[in-house]
């Protein structure tokens, strides 16, 4: 690690007649750019942080043993509310996980719907990290233009599902309601429209040479690191693993799309950025193929009200917007799970945060923090 | 006994010592009623400067702006939050170093409102004779700036001890290490300007920029000077020691209140200060066309100034709406290896155009027209307003210069205009959002209609 900051061997030298001390500097829960209650305490050498310890547990609501007690219908949107800004992603897994132990056949038009769904959630989850991530950098304009362009999507949402944040809109056997002609109408224009923002963006922000001094060689990871730690999603790819759950391990009907998964050279702040905005792209491509091959059909199989699943265990994952989003389900064949565990992927992602910002400064702790893309609700469950 | 007097103030002494004051009776009158119109001035300004920096955000931004206290344009909006931080309590932290704490408001503010004592605004003829609205015409006014500037940072750095805040501290260290970086390539730009005009007084600086603006010759030493001025005036990308988004609200995170409000209006004070301080140095200060000739040229030399002062607060608007902030270590490296070298070379230039007597700084070395001349109104009227009889003895570099500062005149003009446009009458983020509104409603008229 070349680039670095080491302490100089003067501060040695002169350790006789010159004393200093260590600042311990505790970074939130009340802090404009800890994206939630987040707790850091961090020990600096001036500006150079040391070492760094996240403390999380503020926003814990105890929802793995909440599910235990709920039916399987009720637990899609209770888990909704553990990512908020990627719902459907949740959604997904929760019925994803029951669908497994159903032996369900979804209808085509349905896997179509979840996949559109999915991936513009995807890009509305990165739009708003991008926003996030400027403010953090200094920079308060992205975030308008950010929020401009998810508020579309959050449109198209609403037209399919009548909520704005907290979908409840994947259930086990298809999607709660067929998507419209006027939902596709606007579909088409956001996706006509969506990469010449993307270029917009890019020229606004990417460009700058004050971003790309502050992102380049910043709170590298490595790619040894980044598996060893168990990190995934854009941190994990822009660390150089080529490893995307759609492609590697497939689900729902992604192998009939071709889209590429961007990987990162250095692992830096730079790559994981790059890395978000072409995924972004690619999800746009993604939706783009999806609306061409839409079948006619049902949207939903013919599912009980209140389902039972058979006795057994299953584990999924899928790659949500922030990394693997796994969830582990034991069933005693009942209506409701004996055990509900989720791996989200922010809580692993952010036990990374250490190992990136050793030895930076503190204004990179920030924009490192902000290259993870945590949701507190996800870390803390 | 008349004394010689140049400056407004000093016309209105004479005028109390006509009335059979004492000289010293009368200046210090004076010079008090002077600082209170100028201190007056500022407040004013700083309140329609917050108005306009958060109006013109807006614009950039997608969304409108202060459009609640006082009617679509917002304009009661900052006297309603002056008013609201006058009621807040004022906290103070239980391990605040207090004396210092207490005292770190005001030796933030009151550099900045001195600044203004030596800025000249405007000038106007009386009884035949120059006069500048300049509370005083210091000889030494850049040494007299430069020196203020410093001391605004000592107010940050008691701030920053005083408060007993880690994060308030990170932030005044910033400043330490901002100060020592930056303030070497600002002095070293300043110092090629005071050889181009051969003189420390503002007022003197003015003048030798009678024919060719000092942009043009020392286009290196603006550059250096616009962006160490961004970072003097703690403005974005260089909002170091106040970064919100790192070290929460910086060296005030402690303040509140009026002296949270004290912080905030220095702020401001000092962005305006800084515009106009770039205008005096590298635009000509109050010249432009005077197109209302002698009688209304204390009218036009002040719409000049405050002109082009707002431009450049604009540019530092448009700034914060466009950058990402720099980080502290690249700041430093920036202004010493980058700045510093530049602002070197840029000296060595100008001393050898001065030296060689090269017509584009030496223009204004010698003046065509000297000030007795000037001043008695020998060459009919005053050299700054340029007719065609002028316009044929100029030489290429002025020429050149004149082209431009009328390209100039009209691009401050059209962008003032846009400004104040956008200022009062607001921007509407979505038209597209409001046509669909428009839409909607006019179908349900039909629908009525039908029924």
């Amino acid at each position: 690690m070349a680039h670095r900051y080491t302490q100089p061997d003067l501060m040695e030298l002169r350790s006789d007649d010159l004393e200093t001390q260590e600042l311990t500097l505790n970074v939130g829960p009340q802090h404009p750019s800890t994206h939630g209650v987040l707790r850091l305490v961090a020990v600096t050498d001036g500006e150079i942080i040391k070492s760094l310890e996240p403390h999380i547990g503020f926003l814990h609501r105890g929802m793995e043993k909440n599910s235990e007690g709920r039916e399987y219908r009720q637990l899609i949107p209770l888990w909704d509310r553990n990512d908020y800004l990627a719902s459907m992603h949740m959604d997904y897994m929760t019925t994803s996980a029951v669908e497994a132990l159903m032996d369900l056949e979804v209808p085509r038009r349905a896997e179509y719907i979840r996949v559109i769904m999915l991936e513009l959630q995807r890009i509305a989850s990165h739009l708003f990290w991008f926003a996030s991530f400027a403010l953090d950098s200094g920079a308060v304009t992205p975030l308008f233009y950010a929020l401009k362009e998810r508020e579309k999507i959050i449109d198209l949402f609403e037209m399919a599902s009548g909520a704005r944040l907290l979908y409840n809109y994947i259930r086990p056997g298809g999607v709660r309601a067929d998507i419209t002609p006027a939902f596709m109408e606007k579909l088409s224009k956001f996706i006509r429209e969506f990469p010449r923002y993307l270029d917009e963006c890019e020229q606004l922000y990417t460009g700058n040479a004050i971003f790309i001094n502050r992102a380049r060689d910043v709170g590298v990871l490595t790619r040894e690191a980044a598996i060893n730690l168990g990190v995934s999603g854009p941190v994990l790819r822009g660390s150089g693993v080529a490893w995307d759950l759609r492609k590697d391990e497939p689900y729902s009907i992604y192998p009939e799309f071709k889209f590429d998964i961007p990987v990162g050279e250095r692992g830096d702040v730079l790559d994981r950025y790059e890395v978000r905005f072409y995924e972004m792209r690619m999800a746009t491509e993604i939706v783009r193929q999806a609306m061409e091959g839409l079948p006619e059909g049902d949207y939903v199989a013919k599912v009980p009200p209140s389902p039972k699943t058979k006795a057994g265990e299953v584990y999924v994952r899928q790659e949500a917007a922030r990394g693997e989003l796994g969830c582990y389900l034991v069933s005693d064949g009942g209506r409701k799970p004996w055990r509900f565990h989720v791996r989200p992927a922010s809580y692993l992602n952010l036990g990374a945060l250490d190992t990136m910002c050793r030895g930076y400064l503190f204004a990179d702790l920030i924009i490192i923090l902000g290259s993870i893309d945590i949701v507190l609700g996800d870390v803390d469950k | 006994m008349i004394i010689d007097s140049a400056t407004i103030w000093e016309a209105c002494r004479d005028l109390l010592m006509a009335w059979g004051l004492g000289y010293s009776a009368a200046q210090v009158i004076i010079l008090l009623l002077a600082f209170l119109v100028v201190a007056v001035f500022a407040i004013i300004l700083v309140l329609a400067l917050v108005l306009l920096e958060r109006r013109l955000i807006g614009w950039i931004q997608l969304r409108p702006g202060p459009n609640r206290v006082g009617g679509r344009t917002g304009w009661l909006q900052t006297v309603a939050d002056a008013l609201k931080l006058l009621y807040k309590e004022d906290i103070v932290p239980l391990n605040a170093d207090r004396p210092t704490y207490f005292a770190a408001p005001y030796a933030v503010f009151m550099p900045v409102l001195l600044m203004l004592v030596v800025l000249p605004f405007g000038v106007a003829i009386i009884n035949g004779s120059y006069r500048y609205f300049v509370v005083s015409d210091l000889n030494i006014a850049v040494l007299y700036i430069l020196a203020m500037g410093s001391v605004e940072l000592i107010g940050v750095i008691m701030a920053g001890w005083g408060s007993g805040n880690k994060y308030a501290l990170i932030g005044a260290m910033r400043a330490v290490a901002q100060l020592i970086s930056y303030e070497v390539p600002l002095v070293l730009a300043l110092v090629s300007v005071v050889l181009f005009a051969g003189s420390m007084s503002l007022v003197d600086i003015v003048h030798r920029q009678s024919s060719t603006w000092a942009i043009f010759p020392l286009f290196p030493a603006f550059v250096i000077f616009f962006i160490t001025g961004v970072a003097e005036t703690n403005r974005c990308p260089f909002d170091l020691l106040e970064a919100e988004s790192e070290v929460v609200a910086g060296f005030h995170t402690e303040y509140s209140g009026m002296r949270f409000a004290l912080f905030f209006l220095a702020e401001y004070l000092a962005v305006w200060v800084m515009a106009a301080l770039i205008v005096v140095f590298f635009f000509g200060g109050w010249k432009g066309p005077m197109f209302l000739g002698e009688g209304g040229l204390w009218f036009t030399s002040f719409f000049w100034f405050m002109a082009k002062s707002f431009f450049f607060v604009w540019c530092f608007i448009w700034f914060r709406g466009t950058f990402p902030r720099i980080r502290v270590d690249q700041l430093m490296v920036f202004s010493w290896k980058v700045l510093l070298p530049l602002a070197v070379v840029q000296v060595m230039i100008v001393g050898w155009g001065i030296t060689y007597r090269n017509p584009w700084f030496s223009a204004n070395v010698i003046p065509r027209v000297t000030v007795v001349e000037a001043h008695s109104g020998m060459v009919g009227g005053f050299d700054y307003m340029t007719t065609p009889e002028t316009l044929r003895h100029l030489t290429t570099p002025e020429l050149v210069a004149f082209g431009w500062s009328v390209l100039g005149a009209i691009v401050v003009i059209v962008l003032l205009g846009a400004m104040l446009y956008r200022t009062i009458l607001g921007f509407r983020p979505s038209r597209e959002f409001q046509r669909e509104i428009e839409l909607k409603n006019m179908r349900l008229e039909d629908a009525k209609g039908s029924e």
